[in-house]
């Protein structure tokens, strides 16, 4: 079965450099649909509207941290089966395996290279419509 | 169109850089006055995570190095949730100090930008640069024909607290010395009127000047050049382009090299000498941290000429080998260590990632007393380093 293209990606980040440099690649280098949250509050309000395919989400934000902003996304009809990709800077394999039981299908290592960040994602997305 | 939006971003992002820092260290300030103000330490934790995650995005790999240590120190305190230790607070004082070096490069690299903040006269006021353990601000000479590269080292210098005076040759450069006295001399290797091999050897027979230490800055790095560097009689060299954290951490380890002979505090128990050779600059230095923690006394190099050298001059207890160096590798270096007759005896263990057997008895057959794999932990490190200087 082919997989259906990934599109629609939101990104939810409070580092507003981290913001620019990504949604650059993605919108430039990956030709995505980027909207761009610096909260986890304003993403539970935003990604309803946006209709993502994909969120990307930093792990430590102020105010509510990454997992608890995937967690709330979960109890969302809209958002419950939404993709979610992870950025942090700490990626020891117990913590990547953490954030995957977590319902995470992968995590990107920060710093990201912004020449790569879209073609991991689109192998990610593929890997998960294939499974 | 995409690099140059990356170009546009990253022009942004350094102007940002020294107000960022500058943040992170007013509220280092602020957590530490009175009691610890643990929403403080918290926001800090934040900020200094953002900068570890941002700045390697942004090509500054060195706010890694800095920005982690910085971020480890800031977490054990918020998770011990007490005041910092005085060795904590040093830790994370020199960290900052190192990033507020960091951007006042990037910001030096980026001509327009100018030296627009208020970064500049509070890193001279830190107590690890430029000034000597008497007070006295360092002065430093640097003497390079190249004046975007001259004037990018005045500022960085400046930046850190010394004293700086430039010259555009070697001849300048002679009477530049002669006026000022400086500390400290970077000198370029190939200069107009008069190049820096020259401007060293008049500089050794002059009776005021013949004791200053010189780095000579090169460009070269082959190894008969690097010698050639060397035997002008200078005390090390920076290969161009340098990393400038790592010019201000050789020039503050040679002036307090320069100032023990002279001084009477000396450190009454004596301690041993370990020499660490590693081109990788973040292990070589990591390793020199634990062992110091550990205390002992520990000098740096970066290749195996350097270690050469540096053996000769500081006739170290124990040598720490890595086997792949730039320059002269470390299987050379220990060749020429046991052809010594003053350093046949030192003990040198090989540092080395590669743990295949063939390795090993290459080291031992070059003359090395034993090896470690990289990497190690450092209660084994200094295991192994204790059992061979017994």
């Amino acid at each position: 079965m082919e997989a259906a293209a990934l599109k629609r990606i939101m990104m939810i980040e409070d580092d507003l450099d981290i913001q620019a440099v990504a949604r650059l690649a993605l919108e430039t280098l990956g030709g995505f649909t980027v909207e761009v949250c610096s909260r986890g509050h304003e993403a539970l309000e935003t990604a309803p509207v946006f209709g993502p395919d994909l969120i990307l989400i930093d792990v430590m934000m102020p105010g509510m941290d990454g997992p608890t902003t995937l967690q709330r996304l979960r109890a969302m009809p809209q958002t419950a089966l939404v993709p979610v990709v992870f950025m942090t800077a700490k990626v020891m394999p117990h913590e990547i395996d953490h954030y995957k039981t977590l319902g995470a299908l992968g995590v990107i290592r920060k710093p990201f290279d912004p020449m790569t960040l879209s073609a991991t994602l689109t192998s990610i997305w593929n890997q998960h419509c294939v499974s | 169109m995409f690099q140059q939006q990356m170009e546009a971003l990253h022009r942004a992002y350094v102007k940002q850089l020294p107000d960022k820092i500058q943040q992170i260290e007013d509220l280092w300030k602020t957590a530490c006055a009175g009691t610890p103000d643990k929403g403080a330490l918290q926001l800090l934790y934040h900020l200094v995570h953002k900068l570890n995650g941002s700045g390697p995005i942004f090509g500054f790999t060195a706010i890694t190095e800095r920005a982690g240590r910085l971020e480890e120190a800031i977490k054990k305190i918020l998770v011990h949730g007490v005041s910092p230790t005085p060795e904590e607070k040093r830790q994370v004082d020199q960290a900052v100090a190192s990033l507020r070096l960091i951007a006042a490069a990037a910001v030096a690299e980026r001509p327009g930008f100018g030296t627009h903040n208020t970064a500049t006269n509070d890193l001279a006021a830190s107590r690890s640069n430029g000034v000597s353990a008497e007070g006295r601000r360092y002065t430093i000479l640097v003497a390079d024909d190249e004046a975007f590269l001259r004037k990018k080292l005045v500022l960085i210098l400046r930046e850190a607290g010394f004293d700086v005076e430039e010259a555009e040759n070697g001849q300048a450069a002679l009477t530049q010395a002669r006026i000022k006295q400086p500390d400290l001399i970077l000198m370029d290797f190939l200069m107009p009127v008069m190049d820096g091999a020259e401007a060293v050897r008049q500089l050794r027979r002059d009776e005021g000047l013949h004791a200053v230490p010189v780095l000579l800055l090169t460009t070269h790095q082959k190894i008969s050049d690097v010698q050639r560097a060397l035997d002008c009689n200078v005390q090390g060299y920076l290969a161009k382009p340098f990393d400038v954290l790592e010019v201000i951490d050789q020039i503050n380890a040679y002036l307090a090299d320069a100032a023990v002979p002279s001084g009477d505090g000396a450190p009454a128990m004596p301690s041993k000498h370990i020499l660490i050779a590693d081109d990788y600059s973040l292990y070589r230095k990591q390793v020199a941290l634990i062992l110091q923690d550990a205390g002992f006394n520990v000098a740096e190099a970066d290749n195996g000429m350097m270690a050469l050298k540096q053996a000769r001059e500081r006739q170290p207890d124990l040598i720490l080998m890595d086997v792949m160096m730039p320059v002269m590798d470390g299987l050379e270096a220990t060749h020429q260590i046991r052809k010594d007759d003053a350093l046949q005896h030192v003990p040198i263990i090989m540092l080395t990632t590669n743990v295949k057997m063939k390795d090993v008895p290459l080291a031992l057959a070059h003359g090395a007393d034993a090896y470690i794999a990289k990497p190690q932990t450092a209660e084994k490190l200094i295991e192994k380093v204790k059992s061979c200087l017994v």
